[in-house]
C-alpha cells in the first residue's frame, strides 16, 4: 500500500511545483511594435547625422510635406524658412528627401529670412526636396525624445 | 464573561433586537450617501507652491524666482521630508513632502508664514502662490467648452470670469484651471521702423500709454497713482463727481497722443498697431474640430467624487441659458461614471450573493428560523461594519470593499455556530441552557476571532502606496470581524431565543446524511496516512509559494477604468503651433477608432494646474466606449499612439499614473548616485568621473548619466563697450528688448465687472525669427536709433528644457543595475569608494537604492510576521491546552490553505493584492474551522469530536462559497477587478482547508492528545449528542 501512496505523492508533488513555475510567466509586454514607425541608420562618414526611414503609415500620420529648393530672382538658394530647424548651438539644418519616405539632415546657412522664404549662403543644392511640415518629428525620431523617468 | 453578555443579551432580548433593526434600518438609508472612490487617498502630505513668470526662460526662473524661494523662504519648514523644485520657462515649481501623519492644515498654515516674506522676490510675474491641496487622484471632471459663432477670446472670457467663479465656489472643489485661456488684451502693436520715422521712443510710447488709462502697475508712470473725483457739498446735497474713461476698444485708445513730441502731434496709430489680442501661450485645448477650452476640476482631499461632479454639472446646467452658442461636454474624463457603473456591478453580485446564500441556507437547514437567524447575522455584520465605517467618515473604495469580502468567511462561520446553539441536540428550553451552549460553543470562537484578527496584522508595516492601500483593506476586515463577534454575542442568542423559545430544531435528513457519510470516510483515515497527506499538503503549498514571493513589489489592483490617458511628449523645444497641429491630428485619427468615443486633449499647462510641463508635452484623453472589448480597444489605442515617429507615448489610466507618478517619487532604480552641485558643466564632469567608477565596482552593470534634455535657446549678451559707445547700459537694452519681445503690460481696463490688460509690445513680423532679434532697433538716448546686433552678442546656446532641484540644489543622477552579488554589499562598496572620491567644492554625492529600502521595509514585515506567528501559537496553546498540539495546528491550519497558494498564479500571484487578501480569507476560514474542531479534541476521542463539527464546518464552508461565487464567476468587470481574483483565489483555499479540517487535522491532532487537558476554571462541557 505504500509505495502506489509515495508514487501518487511524487507526481502531485512535481505537478504542483510545475504549476507554480509557471507563476513566473514574464509579465513584461512586448515593448513597442517589432516594426516601429521609423529606421534610424548611421551614416558613414559624417558622425552624429543619421538616416531615418519612415513608414508610409508614418508619413501619412505626420503629414509630411516636402517642397524643393529655388534659387531667387537674384540666383541666391533660397529654402522655405519652414524647413529650417535649429539645434542647440545655433547651427541651422533642413531635412532632405533622399529617397523615398528616407530624410537626412543636411547643414545650411542662413543669412536672412524675408517673409516665408530663407536666403542661404550655403546648403544642398537647388532642386532639392526639404522637408517644410514635420521637420521636428523627424529629429525626433533621430534624437530620441526625453522619457518620462 | 461571554455567559454575562450572553445573559444580558437574553434578558434584555427585545432592546437588542430593536438595536439591531435600527442598525440595519439606519446603516443600509446612511450607506446610499457614503464616499467612493476607485482608490485610498495614497498621497503622502505635501504642499506645493507656484510662482508664474511668462517669458522667462528655465535659467533666469531658477535664479530668480526659484533659488531666492527655495532657500531663504521654504527650506526652514517644519516637519518636512523632502522638498524639490522644477524651474521650467515661466513657471516655478515647489514640491514640498511632509512625514507621514503630518496634519496637512498646520504644515499649510508654516508654508504659508513662510511665504509672507515673498514681497522680497524680484518683480517679474506673479507673486509664488500656494496652490489648492488637492487629492491623490485630484482630477474630478474635465469639462470641454466648444463655440461655434463666439471667438477665443470671448470664450475665454466667459469661462474665466462667469463658469471658473461659479465652480470654484462649489464644496469640495478645489481648483478649476483652464487651458487655451486666451485673456483678452488691448495690444499697442510698436513698429520700430515708424518709431524712427516720427523721431518716437519706445519709452514715449509706454508712457503715453500708461497714462491714458486709470491705472497702471508701472511706477514710473503717473498713472500708477489714479487719483480719486471728490465730492462737492451744496447747502442741501452731497454730489460726488466720477470718471468714465472713453478708451474702451482698439480704435479708441489708438487715437491717443503721445507725449513730449515737441510741435507735431503724433497718434499711437501712427507709430503701432493697436489690436484686440491675447497673452503669449504656454498651453492650448484640443476640443472637436475647431479650438475650445478644456476645463480640469481638482477637488479637496476627502471631498466625494460623485457629490462633486453631480454639483458641478448642476451648476452648468443652471447656467447653461446664460451660455448660449457654447457646447458644454462634461463626459471627456469623468470619473464618477466608473464609479457609478461598479457600484452597479457590485450591487448586482452582492444581491445574486444574498439570494444564493439564502437558497443554501434553506436547502441545507429546512428551517426557515435557522435560515433567519444566519442571514440576519450575516447582513447585520456586513451592514454595521459599513455604517462604522461610514460614521467615521472613512471613503469606501476598492480595497475597502477588498477586505470586506476577505472577512465573509470569519463572518460566516460566527453565524454558523450561533446558530448551531439552536440546531444540535435538545431543545433550549430555559435561560440557563442557552446561555451555557451559547458559552461553550462560542469560547473556542473568541480565539478564533482574535487569531482572524492578527493575521492581516504584518501589512500595516508597509510604507507608501502600498501601505495606505493595505491600511484601508486592514481596517475594514478587522471592523467586519469584529462586529461579526458582536453580532453573535448579542444579537444571535437575543433573536435565537426569541425565534424558538423553547421548541426544537426541526432535523434536517442532508445533514444527517452528511454525518453518516463523513463517519464512513473516516474509518477509513488511518493517522499514517492523514500525517503523510499533512506533510505532502506543507511541501506542496512551500513550493508554490517561494517562487511567487521573488517578484520585488506588491502589485496594486488595476481598475479597469474606461478612461485613458496619453502622456505624449515630442522632441525637446517642439513649438505650440506643430504640437497642436500633430495633437490634433492624433485626437482625429483616434476619434475614428471603433470603440473609442469622447476623445479631447490638452498641450502644455495652465495658469495654477497639475501639469509642469512645456508645450512639447501633451495630455490626451480617450474613452472606451461601453460594451466595446477593453483590452483589445486599449491594445489598438496603443498601436495607433506609437505609429508616430519622433513622438513618445505613456498610455495609462489616470488613477494608474498618478499611483505610478507616487511610487517614481519614492524611487525604484536598483543603485542611483545623486551628485549635487550649482554648476551645470562642472555636474556634467563629475557624474562622468563617478560613471567611471560606478563601471569598475563589481556586481554593477549599465551604468550610465541620466540624460539631460537641451533645447537650443537665443542668449544676448550686451558688449559694454560697443553699448557704452553708444550711452546704453545692459538695463536699457534689457527693458527695451523685453517690450518689444516679451510685452509689457502697462495698465488696465475695467469693464462690466471685468478687467483686461493693456501691453505694450513689438508687431509681430519683428519677433517673427530668431534673426529678427538681432535686427531690433534700440533707441539711442539723444535721439537716433541702434541695431541690437551691434551692442550685443546674439547667439544660440544649449540650455536645459526643465532644471530640477532635489533639496534645493541641482542634481544629476547616475543610474546602474546590480546582477550577481547583494545588493547592500554593492551599495556599501559603492558608498566607500564614494567616500574616497575628491570632489569639486560645493559639490557632494549620495548613494540611494530603491530596493534597499524595499529590502528593510520587506525585514520590517517579517519581523513583525513573526511576533504575529508567536502571538497566535500562544492564543491556540490556551484552546489546546498543550504546546505540541498548538504548534502543529498552527503550522496544519495554514497548509490546509494550500489551494489559494496554488490558485494564486492564476491571477497574477500571492504577492497582488488579490493574491494576498484571498489567502488571508482562506486562512482565516481554515482557522475558524480548526480551533473548534481542537478544543474538542480535547474533550473527546478524535473521530467523535470531528464528528459534531462536520455540520458547522461543512455549512461554514457552503455558505462562504455561496458568498464568494457570484464574485468569483461573473468576469472581472468595473468594480470587481480585485474581488473577482481573491473570490477565486479564496474559494480554492476553502475547499482546501475543509477537506483538511474535516479528514487530516482529527487524526493528527487526535493522536497528539496524549496529556489530558488541564482543569479549566469554568463549568466542564456539557455532554452532547
Amino acid at each position: 500500500m505504500r509505495r502506489p501512496q509515495v508514487t501518487v505523492s511524487a507526481i502531485v508533488l512535481i505537478g504542483a511545483v510545475t504549476i507554480a513555475g509557471c507563476a513566473r510567466h514574464d509579465a513584461a509586454e512586448e515593448s513597442g511594435a517589432a516594426k516601429g514607425p521609423a529606421t534610424i541608420t548611421e551614416v558613414t562618414g559624417q558622425p552624429g547625422i543619421h538616416r531615418v526611414r519612415l513608414t508610409a503609415d508614418a508619413a501619412k500620420r505626420v503629414g509630411l510635406q516636402t517642397a524643393t529648393m529655388r534659387p531667387d530672382a537674384s540666383g541666391r538658394l533660397t529654402v522655405a524658412a519652414a524647413a529650417v530647424l535649429y539645434d542647440e548651438r545655433g547651427r541651422t539644418w533642413v531635412w532632405t528627401e533622399i529617397a523615398p519616405l528616407t530624410y537626412q539632415r543636411a547643414p545650411v546657412t542662413v543669412v536672412r529670412v524675408a517673409g516665408s522664404t530663407a536666403v542661404l549662403t550655403a546648403g544642398p543644392a537647388a532642386g532639392t526636396r526639404v522637408v517644410t511640415l514635420g521637420a521636428v518629428e523627424l529629429r525626433g525620431s533621430e534624437e530620441g525624445v526625453p522619457g518620462e523617468e | 464573561m461571554i455567559a454575562v453578555l450572553v445573559g444580558l443579551a437574553v434578558k434584555f432580548r427585545a432592546l437588542v433586537i430593536g438595536l439591531s433593526v435600527v442598525v440595519l434600518g439606519l446603516g443600509m438609508a446612511q450607506l446610499r450617501s457614503a464616499d467612493v472612490d476607485t482608490y485610498p487617498d495614497f498621497a503622502p502630505p505635501q504642499v506645493q507652491v507656484q510662482a508664474e513668470a511668462l517669458g522667462l526662460s528655465a535659467a533666469e526662473v531658477e535664479q530668480l524666482i526659484t533659488v531666492p524661494l527655495e532657500q531663504d523662504l521654504l527650506n526652514g519648514v517644519p516637519w518636512l521630508h523632502a522638498i524639490d523644485s522644477e524651474s521650467l520657462p515661466g513657471l516655478s515649481t515647489i514640491d514640498m513632502r511632509f512625514d507621514a501623519g503630518t496634519d496637512l492644515l498646520q504644515a499649510r498654515q508654516m508654508v504659508q508664514e513662510h511665504l509672507t516674506q515673498a514681497h522680497a522676490l524680484p518683480q517679474v510675474g506673479t507673486p509664488p502662490v500656494m496652490v489648492q491641496p488637492t487629492a491623490a487622484t485630484g482630477r474630478v471632471l474635465m469639462v470641454a467648452l466648444g463655440a461655434t459663432d463666439l471667438s477665443l477670446v470671448d470664450l475665454s472670457i466667459l469661462a474665466r470670469w462667469k463658469i471658473k467663479p461659479r465652480l470654484e465656489g462649489l464644496p469640495g472643489v478645489a481648483n478649476v484651471a483652464i487651458w487655451g485661456q486666451r485673456d483678452r488684451q488691448l495690444q499697442v502693436q510698436v513698429d520700430p521702423a515708424k518709431l524712427r520715422r516720427y523721431g518716437v521712443s519706445l519709452q514715449q510710447v509706454v508712457s503715453s500709454t500708461g497714462n491714458a488709462l486709470w491705472v497702471s502697475p508701472l511706477t514710473f508712470v503717473e498713472a500708477s497713482t489714479p487719483g480719486t473725483g471728490g465730492f462737492i457739498d451744496t447747502t442741501n446735497q452731497r454730489l460726488g463727481i466720477q470718471h468714465v474713461t472713453p478708451i474702451t476698444t482698439a480704435k479708441s485708445l489708438s487715437q491717443v497722443t503721445i507725449e513730449d513730441t515737441g510741435k507735431s502731434i503724433v497718434q499711437l496709430r501712427q507709430v503701432s498697431s493697436v489690436v484686440e489680442g491675447h497673452q503669449p501661450l504656454v498651453g492650448d485645448a484640443v476640443v472637436g474640430d475647431r479650438g475650445g477650452l478644456m476645463l480640469v476640476i481638482q477637488k479637496f482631499p476627502g471631498a466625494d467624487t460623485r457629490e462633486v461632479t453631480e454639483a458641478v454639472e448642476d451648476a452648468l446646467d443652471d447656467m447653461r441659458p446664460g451660455l448660449s452658442g457654447i457646447t458644454i461636454d462634461t463626459s471627456v474624463y469623468r470619473p464618477a461614471s466608473y464609479i457609478d457603473s461598479a457600484l452597479h456591478n457590485l450591487g448586482v453580485r452582492a444581491l445574486a450573493a444574498l439570494l444564493l446564500l439564502v437558497a443554501v441556507l434553506l436547502a441545507l437547514l429546512l428551517s426557515w428560523r435557522l435560515a433567519l437567524l444566519c442571514f440576519v447575522s450575516v447582513s447585520l455584520s456586513v451592514v454595521g461594519s459599513a455604517w462604522v465605517l461610514y460614521l467615521v467618515g472613512a471613503t469606501f473604495d476598492v480595497m475597502t470593499i477588498g477586505g470586506m469580502v476577505a472577512a465573509s468567511c470569519v463572518l460566516v462561520s460566527e453565524a454558523v455556530r450561533g446558530a448551531e446553539v439552536f440546531r444540535r441536540g435538545t431543545a433550549v428550553d430555559t435561560e440557563q441552557t442557552l446561555i451555557e451552549r451559547t458559552r461553550s460553543t462560542r469560547a473556542p470562537l473568541v480565539y478564533a476571532t482574535l487569531v482572524a484578527l492578527l493575521l492581516p496584522v504584518p501589512a500595516l508595516a508597509l510604507d507608501g502606496v502600498a501601505g495606505s492601500f493595505a491600511r484601508s483593506a486592514v481596517a475594514a476586515y478587522a471592523l467586519s470581524v469584529a462586529v461579526a463577534a458582536v453580532v453573535a454575542h448579542l444579537t444571535a442568542p437575543a433573536l435565537g431565543s426569541l425565534l424558538w423559545r423553547g421548541r426544537a430544531a426541526r432535523p434536517a435528513p442532508v445533514l444527517a446524511r452528511l454525518e453518516r457519510g463523513y463517519d464512513r470516510l473516516a474509518r477509513r483515515a488511518s493517522v499514517r496516512r492523514a500525517t503523510a497527506i499533512a506533510v505532502l499538503a506543507l511541501l506542496i503549498a512551500g513550493a508554490a509559494v517561494v517562487p511567487q514571493l521573488g517578484s520585488s513589489r506588491a502589485a496594486l489592483p488595476t481598475a479597469q477604468d474606461r478612461a485613458l490617458t496619453i502622456t505624449w511628449q515630442a522632441a525637446a523645444g517642439t513649438s505650440l503651433p506643430e504640437m497642436s497641429r500633430m495633437t490634433t491630428r492624433a485626437v482625429a485619427q483616434l476619434r475614428q477608432l471603433p470603440g473609442v468615443t469622447r476623445v479631447g486633449a490638452h498641450i502644455g499647462r495652465a495658469l495654477m494646474a497639475d501639469q509642469p510641463v512645456d508645450v512639447d508635452s501633451a495630455q490626451i484623453w480617450a474613452n472606451v466606449a461601453e460594451g466595446a472589448p477593453y483590452d483589445r480597444t486599449v491594445a489598438a489605442v496603443r498601436q495607433v499612439m506609437d505609429g508616430y515617429p519622433g513622438m513618445r507615448a505613456r498610455l495609462a489610466t489616470y488613477p494608474a499614473d498618478r499611483i505610478a507618478a507616487t511610487q517614481r517619487q519614492e524611487g525604484d532604480a536598483p543603485v542611483v548616485v545623486r551628485v549635487y552641485g550649482p554648476d551645470q558643466a562642472q555636474l556634467a564632469a563629475e557624474t562622468g568621473t563617478i560613471r567611471a567608477l560606478l563601471s569598475k565596482v563589481p556586481g554593477v552593470g549599465n551604468a550610465h548619466i541620466v540624460a539631460q534634455p537641451m533645447e537650443p535657446d537665443i542668449t544676448l549678451q550686451v558688449d559694454l563697450p560697443k553699448a557704452q559707445r553708444y550711452g546704453l547700459t545692459p538695463g536699457d537694452v534689457r527693458r527695451a528688448s523685453a517690450t518689444l519681445f516679451a510685452g509689457l503690460p502697462v495698465g488696465s481696463l475695467y469693464e462690466d465687472q471685468k478687467i483686461f490688460d493693456v501691453v505694450v509690445w513689438g508687431i509681430p513680423n519683428a519677433r517673427r525669427t530668431p534673426e529678427d532679434v538681432a535686427d531690433l532697433l534700440l533707441d539711442v538716448p539723444g535721439h537716433g536709433h541702434v541695431r541690437l546686433g551691434a551692442v550685443a552678442k546674439v547667439r544660440m546656446v544649449p540650455q536645459p528644457t526643465a532644471i530640477k532641484h532635489d533639496d534645493i540644489s541641482k542634481y544629476r543622477d547616475v543610474t546602474a543595475s546590480v546582477s550577481g552579488r547583494d545588493i547592500g554589499d554593492v551599495i556599501s562598496d559603492v558608498r566607500d569608494r564614494l567616500e574616497r572620491l575628491p570632489m569639486a567644492n560645493e559639490f557632494h554625492a549620495e548613494v540611494r537604492s530603491g530596493e534597499l529600502t524595499y529590502d528593510s521595509e520587506h525585514w520590517r514585515v517579517t519581523l513583525i510576521a513573526l511576533a504575529v506567528l508567536v502571538a497566535i501559537l500562544l492564543l491556540l496553546q490556551l484552546v489546546a491546552g498543550s504546546w505540541r498540539t498548538a504548534l502543529m495546528v498552527l503550522v496544519l491550519a495554514p497548509a490546509g490553505a494550500v489551494g489559494s497558494v496554488l490558485a494564486a498564479p492564476t491571477v497574477g500571484g500571492i504577492t497582488t493584492a488579490a493574491g494576498l487578501l484571498g489567502t488571508l480569507a482562506a486562512v482565516a476560514a481554515a482557522f475558524c474551522m480548526a480551533v473548534p474542531l481542537v478544543r474538542a479534541v480535547g474533550d473527546a476521542p478524535a473521530v467523535a469530536a470531528a464528528r459534531r463539527q462536520v455540520v458547522p464546518v461543512t455549512l461554514t464552508a457552503l455558505l462562504t462559497a455561496a458568498v464568494l461565487l457570484p464574485f468569483a464567476l461573473a468576469g472581472a468587470v468595473a468594480g470587481t477587478e480585485l474581488l473577482q481574483p481573491l473570490a477565486v483565489v479564496a474559494l480554492a483555499g476553502l475547499v482546501t482547508a475543509l477537506l483538511s479540517t474535516l479528514l487530516v487535522l482529527p487524526a493528527v491532532v487526535g493522536r497528539a492528545v496524549t496529556v489530558p487537558r488541564r482543569e479549566t476554571r469554568r463549568h466542564p462541557h456539557p455532554q452532547e449528542g
